[in-house]
């Protein structure tokens, strides 16, 4: 073997090579496996050689935090069952058939760990996905809840959601899949579906991408209907009727971190913007009516105003961090009057 | 790989959080030291290895052998590592191929069944380590200190210690042969893997 220059060699190991430098190692290394063999260890050495001060740059603690923000995990005590995002354990009091998620018992202890629930939560901005034991894919859209009773399972498989929530559940004749909602129960076998059932919205809409579901109604007899690819059951949550519509179109948008309007106005749109933003939308009466066709995809909501401000001549806004709102009125004067 | 730590692999495995902390507590410094011995940029290699991370995590549970977590975790960061390379490469419209060549040379020379995280920093490797630099002589250790552990340049080590730069840069060299050496026992399977 030719021997390498120390120079070039030590420029090597502490990368700091040009591009002819690197040309000339590259071609020495390729002339013999020796060759290669011996920079490897070179370079093991050096690494050695240094390994002190990376090793406090590296920043161990703080980037742990990082991480666990940015994989939505919860540092806590209990095992996640093979799902990587924040289960908390906590007591779920089950009357009835109606849920109550009660904020307060979420770190009281749990008597026995038989009955403990896990829970599935996200919050503002957060979207998550979790792997059921029995390997359902259950995505969760910002500001829902899913929990099941891993002691139950084996059983039967049996959630609670609120909110939303893309299933895609895996087939196991034995042991039908079902989603509790407070008025209504779905039943499945193996099939992909979305469930939007926010708290407060005035209908949930379940909505079925693959498979065959089936929905009874709460305390009604008779009541089982089956839902087919391509339509929703659509339920109104004040008068309680229900009826199945062809899904829309940008029911799944969430799912790909997007926001459409589909000729809707801010008002419509008004709690899906809370619950991916943390912001309130204060929209005055000359505003209200504006419908818009637009898709967002991960803008912020800075980006999205100055967008609408932009298509919409005499929208004016104002974003107030400290209150996280955002005020949206109708402008007197255009800008085209004000040149003038 | 030692019984606890199969045992915390297996609980890796199984989405155990406490176990998912001790992983990246004990693995994020090594992999932030690998992937900047190569890119020499900070918040890159963090945020590479946080990538990693996260890569890892998507897909932990369909490890069947707790004994493949690290080479699999290590396996992530190394290819992460290349498509950084080759990012870069592109970035640079491909100027210095050369350099793109050597390090995706390097990347891929590092076996990942025999994966270097566990190996790099182990107890009888940094005391192997540490006795083959007390057999140097003074003026060498002296000068490995600066330059490795002080991360001073190799001219102001020359300043410092009033001789040329040229003697640095032999008495470094003279001293990572003799760490190279010192290591040998602790790495056959690399160089078999190497070899053949």
């Amino acid at each position: 073997m030719d021997k390498l220059d120390t120079k070039l060699l030590l420029k090597f190991l502490d990368g700091t090579l040009n591009e002819e430098e690197a040309s000339a190692i590259y071609s020495w290394a390729q002339e013999s496996e020796e060759n290669k063999n011996y920079l490897t260890s070179m370079k093991e050495a050096s690494m050695f050689s240094r390994y002190e001060a990376p090793m406090k740059k590296a920043d161990t603690r703080n980037e742990w935090h990082k991480f666990i923000d940015k994989a939505g995990l919860k540092e806590n005590k209990n095992n996640l069952y093979r799902s990587f995002i924040n289960l908390a354990a906590a007591i779920i009091l089950v009357a009835g058939g109606i849920l109550f998620f009660n904020a307060k018992f979420k770190n009281s202890i749990p008597s026995s760990e038989q009955d403990t629930p896990l829970i599935l939560e996200t919050g503002i901005g957060q979207t998550a996905s979790a792997t059921l034991p029995d390997g359902s894919i259950i995505k969760l859209n910002s500001c829902s809840k899913l929990a099941y009773n891993p002691q139950m399972w084996r059983k039967q498989r049996s959630v609670l959601l609120i909110g939303e929530a893309s299933f895609d559940v895996a087939h196991d004749e034995t042991r039908p899949f079902s989603v509790q909602m407070s008025r209504y129960k779905i039943s499945v076998l193996g099939t992909r579906f979305n469930i939007d059932s926010y708290p407060g919205s005035e209908k949930d809409y379940v909505s079925l991408k693959s498979g065959r579901v089936q929905v009874n109604i709460i305390n009604k007899e008779n009541s089982q209907l089956e839902l087919t690819p391509g339509n929703s059951f659509v339920f109104d949550n004040g008068s309680g009727r229900y009826e199945i519509k062809p899904t829309d179109k940008n029911q799944f948008s969430w799912e790909n971190g997007e926001i459409v309007f589909d000729d809707q106005t801010l008002v419509q749109k008004r709690a899906e913007i809370y619950r991916l933003y943390g912001y309130t939308l204060q929209i005055s009466k000359g505003c209200s009516g504006m419908s818009y066709r637009a898709t967002f995809d991960g803008e912020s909501i800075n980006e999205i105003m100055a967008v609408l401000a932009k298509i919409t001549p005499n929208l004016a806004y104002r974003i107030d961090d400290g209150n996280k709102t955002v005020t949206i009125w109708k402008k007197l004067i255009t800008p085209s009057q004000v040149s003038r | 790989m030692k019984q606890d730590n199969l045992e915390k692999c297996k609980s890796v495995i199984d989405g155990d959080m406490d176990a998912i902390k001790w992983l990246f507590m004990k693995y994020q410094p090594k992999m932030f030291f690998f992937c900047n011995e190569f890119f020499h940029n900070d918040s890159l290699s963090k945020d590479l290895v946080q990538d990693s991370f996260v890569a890892f995590l998507e897909d932990h549970y369909k490890i069947k052998d707790p004994k493949c977590v690290v080479s699999y975790l290590f396996g992530i960061l190394r290819n992460r590592c290349l498509k950084e390379v080759r990012a870069q490469a592109i970035r640079n419209r491909f100027t210095n191929i050369d350099l793109l060549n050597l390090q995706e040379m390097e990347l891929s020379n590092w076996p990942s069944d025999d994966n270097i995280l566990d190996r790099i920093f182990s107890d009888e490797l940094v005391s192997g380590y540490r006795k083959a630099v007390e057999g140097l002589s003074d003026q060498c250790r002296r000068i490995i200190s600066l330059s490795r552990e002080e991360g001073m340049k190799y001219c102001e080590i020359a300043e410092k210690l009033n001789i040329s730069q040229r003697t640095v840069e032999n008495e470094v060299y003279r001293g990572l042969k003799v760490i190279k050496q010192s290591l040998k026992g602790f790495i056959p399977i690399l160089l078999l893997f190497i070899i053949l």
